[in-house]
């Protein structure tokens, strides 16, 4: 067992000096080298620091250029995209009266000139009403998506509402389709009260129109809350004919059309890209999980509260 | 010389020192010129002075307690204290030279 050895004062304030000495060797950045029995460390800290104040200086002369950067794109992006809504709207505006013009006109020469057409004749008038009135529905879709972007005041909105709302719209598709509808209780969000209307219509819409032929639609909604309670997720189930992985990027994208017109589903391809653009700008995310002839989820997932502060709640 | 430095050395002991040093690292190199000069404008060259990298001799620093480099201690007469740092403070150095004639 080792003998405890009391220390003198002496040597007590002796070692006091030398601790204290060190300590301000160390702090002053005075010792290069810390020698053990396993090795000897350099202790350049001064240069460390040296170089770690260059690297932090030049790290943020960087961040700030980039975003300088940034925020100049930001604003090209900012006018570009205003630019191109309303190149959009008034394009699409500004081309239903030359269309509406030809409609009527194509209408009046059915009706006043048409017994005095042979049958290649009509046929081609009627090529032509047809290829009018799906001019038309791109056209209202084209303005109905440049519309989009300009959402409405943001309120509480009863998304039990909004769906009750949808199936009021589509009654008579809903109806001729003999469709079966299953709503689950959905929650309240803050949102724009027209485009969730708009959102469930399409989404329903969508369910109903992709039908293998001979089948009743059969539509479930039903919603789950996140575990922290920030967002909501809800789904949109169908029977339908489905599609196939690859092109979960594509039916979201404007005026594409996984069918070609002549296959009996009707439509212009701007119901999902509407749904699209109704959700990103409501700070949410839209997917869909599907396979040929299984039918499609559509899975909505949106924040419960938005930036902006909410009205009163909705009435119906 | 100043008369102090001459006064210091009178003493019939022959002070020596070791002065610790890591290789050519920044503060060692300080070290060695700073005491360099001391040695040449006090004691005429004649300190009795001998330098260790301890980069080549790691274990005569821990023979003699070094830890930390630079380092200048006393051997002989042998003394409890060292020296640590860069030896900029060229009064502290003075004064610790200075103990050698006690």
């Amino acid at each position: 067992m080792t003998k405890k050895v009391k220390p003198s004062y002496k040597e007590l304030e002796d070692l006091l000096a030398e601790a204290e000495q060190m300590i301000r060797a160390i702090l002053s950045g005075e010792v290069d080298a810390f020698i053990s029995e396993k090795g000897i460390y350099l202790m350049r800290l001064k240069e460390i620091e040296e170089e770690l104040r260059r690297s932090r200086n030049e790290l943020q002369q960087q961040v700030n250029q980039r975003t300088v950067e940034l925020e100049a794109t930001n604003r090209r992006l900012k006018k570009l995209n205003a630019e191109l809504q309303d190149f959009t709207y008034i394009a699409s505006h500004d081309l239903q009266e030359p269309l509406r013009k030809i409609q009527n006109f194509g209408g009046l020469l059915i009706d006043l000139y048409g017994g005095s057409l042979d049958e290649t004749g009509r046929d081609y008038l009627e090529r032509m009403m047809s290829a009018v009135t799906r001019m038309r529905n791109l056209i209202d879709s084209l303005l109905a998506y440049s519309l989009t972007t300009q959402a409405g005041p943001y309120k509480q909105v009863d998304l039990n509402k909004s769906v009750k709302q949808a199936v009021s719209n589509l009654e008579m598709l809903i109806n001729e389709k003999q469709a079966r509808l299953e709503v689950s209780d959905l929650p309240l969000i803050e949102a724009d009260q027209v485009q969730m209307i708009q959102l469930f219509q399409n989404l329903i819409a969508n369910a109903l129109k992709f039908q293998p032929a001979g089948s009743c639609p059969c539509v479930k909604i039903e919603s789950r809350l996140d575990t922290a309670g920030q967002t909501c997720e809800i789904r949109v189930t169908d029977n339908g004919i489905g599609f196939e992985k690859k092109y979960l990027d594509r039916i979201f994208l404007p005026f594409q059309r996984l069918h070609d017109r002549d296959s009996g589903y009707q439509g212009v391809g701007m119901g999902l890209p509407i749904c699209r653009k109704i959700v990103e700008h409501g700070g949410g995310t839209i997917t869909a999980r599907s396979r040929p002839n299984q039918g499609s989820t559509f899975i909505v997932t949106l924040p419960l509260k938005c930036h902006q502060s909410p009205e009163s709640p909705d009435s119906p | 010389m100043d008369s102090q430095s001459s006064e210091l050395l009178s003493a019939n002991q022959s002070p020596a020192f070791i002065l610790f040093v890591a290789g050519d690292e920044p503060n060692s190199r300080m070290a060695r010129d700073n005491l360099a000069k001391i040695n040449d404008a006090l004691f005429a060259g004649k300190l009795s002075l001998q330098i260790v990298d301890v980069f080549h001799s790691p274990e005569k620093a821990l023979i003699h307690g070094v830890f930390l480099t630079p380092a200048l201690i006393r051997t002989s007469p042998p003394c409890r204290t060292m020296l640590l740092g860069n030896l900029s403070m060229e009064t502290e150095v003075r004064r610790y030279l200075g103990q050698t004639t006690v």
